[in-house]
């Protein structure tokens, strides 16, 4: 019987596994196409990146560092974390996957891409650079 | 725990008065007449709220699921596709409750089956449907049945960012004459608390004019809180606090930020006559831990330490991805190989099928590659290769933390426990949204490679003076907030260096009476929620 999950329990892992294998790799393997961090963000680029990743998720609430994807090319969202009275994650026992995107450098283009599903935005207002 | 379940009523109460009050007319009411409503999508006739309540029968919870008593709508930023729901009553909102929890509930059987009709809120009736039976401490069975709001559940957050000060507290005493101190400090903390100088120890002796030791009334402790755990960014709160060490206070005030945890801290090797050993603070199983426990493990692994440490006091759990990583890095392949990291069990209604995925149920083996929670897949994982392991605790140590200990003792490793006794939560849940609700009730136990999973009372190291849980090897020692963690004087590890190079323990087993440490005194009054980052 199947049965409404939340966010992270729906997704299927073999499914990630495969798209991002079919979308994501080759892209990465392609010599135009390096993980690459975020430098000088402005508030232009933090708003748009905030506002790629919320788009992606379809309108999901989400919250950023200040210097996201400036020191690793692939950025970790999970659930706001909530705690228990004793300040315990609520789920201590979590068996879903964050959702993750990646930066990449795309000749002289930034490229976020999900990882969930190899779909890429190119960002128009926030300078990278390749990782060495 | 009585309080524990009052305070998540509490939340509760507050999801469904508003739920309530939003519903207007009719369709908050108890009346069953509606047949599974005329609005929008109506449901066959043999759905919904017609369904009469005969004890011990239970129709399928999909009969009732997405029927509400306020339907939302728009799309569901989980699902991506238009909310389900379909105009319902609250008595549907019950009956979905019911047929879930029979079906799903890990001890299904100890529900004593009640009317829906007889209730008057989610909340109440969800409180109703979970065992009453406690464990052999003496403590309830089920200590971890939550309700919260879908929307708030769903938001998202960067890993590890959060509202804060940088500052992590401890509650040391829960109740007048409170006790509360700082933990530890993040390495990024916000330059504007970083002058304030906060250390490890330090007392906290009023927020905003308070006394956080002996105030009562509840104003004073929603101002507590408020103070301990700032809701936003940009929050504003003055502490008198007493240093380690100190006979006078002082004051400083603290400004929330946008705070990036680091999970995996203070990562070195101490020498000792016995060998090398490895030490390392690992504090969350959030997604950007894999990256630093792997370079961490890396770290050791080239240091050739011969024994780890590994803090996990104040590690309440999170991914069991990461938990399992963990276990193979301390591991290795040798004694992991082709075993059992965790074996997730249902129910005896879902044996061999997990009843939510729809998958075969098959043990999770230990991770030999990254996960790709924050770096790439599939890349080997370093490991140490050890036949034991260090692992201190206290009641913080809770869920994932514990499956560490009991996947390592499932393969024969040997752990020695130092602290004392964790928090007891062999159980996990698939977190499940009904009209706007979701709904965590325990449906699942984790077992080991020798198929034990039973430790409801949590891991107890062996000296412990009044048995709680189950015993393992090692030292019951007080959390020591004397010294920096991870210094060789701090009374935890210093314990647990002594039992590396003696196998004994301090004279004195003084882990019982810090076995409630992170009890926080806000749970008296009400549930506390993790500020979300703004």
């Amino acid at each position: 019987m199947k049965r409404r999950r939340s966010r992270a329990a729906i997704g299927c892992h073999l499914v990630v596994a495969a798209a991002y294998a079919l979308l994501v790799l080759p892209a990465r393997s392609a010599p135009a196409n390096q993980p690459a961090v975020i430098v000088a963000p402005t508030a232009e680029s933090r708003a748009e990146l905030s506002r790629v990743i919320r788009d992606a998720l379809h309108g999901a609430p989400v919250t950023l560092a200040d210097d996201a994807l400036t020191t690793s090319n692939m950025i970790s969202l999970g659930h706001a974390n909530i705690r228990d009275q004793a300040r315990r994650p609520l789920n201590g026992r979590e068996l879903s996957r964050p959702e993750t995107f990646e930066l990449f450098k795309r000749g002289s283009q930034c490229v976020l891409v999900r990882s969930k599903n190899g779909h890429a935005w190119r960002l128009h207002h926030t300078r990278c650079e390749a990782l060495p | 725990m009585t309080v524990f379940r009052r305070s998540c009523l509490t939340v509760s109460l507050i999801s469904a008065t508003a739920l309530l009050c939003s519903c207007g007319g009719d369709s908050g009411s108890l009346s069953s007449t509606s047949g599974g409503g005329t609005g929008f999508g109506s449901p066959p006739l043999t759905k919904g709220s017609g369904s009469a309540w005969v004890q011990g029968q239970f129709s399928p919870e999909a009969n009732f699921a997405a029927m509400c008593a306020t339907p939302r709508t728009g799309t569901d930023p989980a699902t991506q596709t238009a909310y389900p729901d379909r105009q319902g009553t609250l008595l549907d909102e019950l009956n979905w409750l019911r047929s879930w929890s029979n079906d799903l509930y890990l001890w299904f059987g100890e529900i004593q089956d009640q009317n829906p009709a007889n209730f008057t809120s989610d909340a109440s009736y969800f409180e109703a449907l979970k065992t009453t039976a406690i464990t052999a401490s003496g403590s309830l069975k089920d200590k971890f049945h939550f309700t919260y709001s879908t929307a708030t559940w769903e938001a998202l957050s960067q890993s590890g960012v959060q509202a804060g000060y940088g500052a992590n507290f401890v509650v040391i005493a829960p109740r007048p004459p409170r006790n509360t101190v700082v933990a530890y400090i993040e390495p990024q903390i916000p330059a504007a608390n970083a002058a304030a100088n906060l250390a490890r120890g330090a007392q906290v002796l009023s927020i905003d004019g308070v006394d956080a030791v002996n105030a009562a009334d509840q104003a004073s402790v929603d101002t507590l809180n408020a103070g301990l755990s700032p809701q936003t960014v940009g929050e504003s709160h003055i502490f008198s606090i007493l240093d380690v060490g100190a006979t006078t206070p002082r004051t400083v005030t603290l400004v929330s930020a946008n705070v990036t945890e680091t999970p995996v801290q203070n990562v070195h090797t101490i020498a000792t006559a016995t060998g090398l050993v490895g030490y390392m603070l690992f504090n969350d199983h959030i997604a950007t831990a894999e990256s630093e426990l792997v370079a961490a493990f890396a770290q050791l692994q080239s240091a050739g330490v011969q024994d780890l440490v590994l803090d996990i006091r104040y590690n309440g759990g999170g991914y069991l991805d990461i938990a399992s990583e963990v276990a193979y890095m301390i591991a290795g392949p040798a004694l992991t190989a082709g075993q059992t990291f965790e074996l997730t069990q249902f129910n005896s209604k879902h044996p061999t099928v997990d009843p939510v995925t729809g998958a075969t149920i098959t043990p999770v083996g230990f991770h030999t590659t990254t996960q790709g929670f924050s770096v790439a897949a599939g890349q080997a994982l370093p490991s140490l290769n050890l036949a034991r392991v260090f692992v201190l605790t206290t009641a913080s140590t809770c869920s994932a933390s514990e499956s560490i200990i009991n996947s390592l003792q499932g393969v024969d490793v040997q752990v020695i426990q130092i602290g004392s006794t964790t928090c007891g939560k062999p159980y996990g849940f698939y977190p499940a949204d009904n009209c706007g609700t979701t709904y965590f009730s325990i449906e699942f136990q984790g077992v080991n490679a020798k198929n034990f999973g039973d430790y409801p009372d949590g891991f107890t190291p062996q000296n412990t003076l009044a048995t709680q849980g189950v015993l393992v090897p090692g030292c019951s020692v007080a959390d020591d907030f004397t010294h920096a963690l991870g210094d060789s004087a701090e009374g935890v590890l210093a314990s647990a260096l002594g039992y590396q190079a003696t196998g004994a323990c301090p004279v004195s087993p003084s882990g019982l009476a810090n076995s409630k440490a992170v009890k926080s005194f806000w749970q008296e009054n009400r549930i506390q929620r993790r500020p979300r980052a703004q």
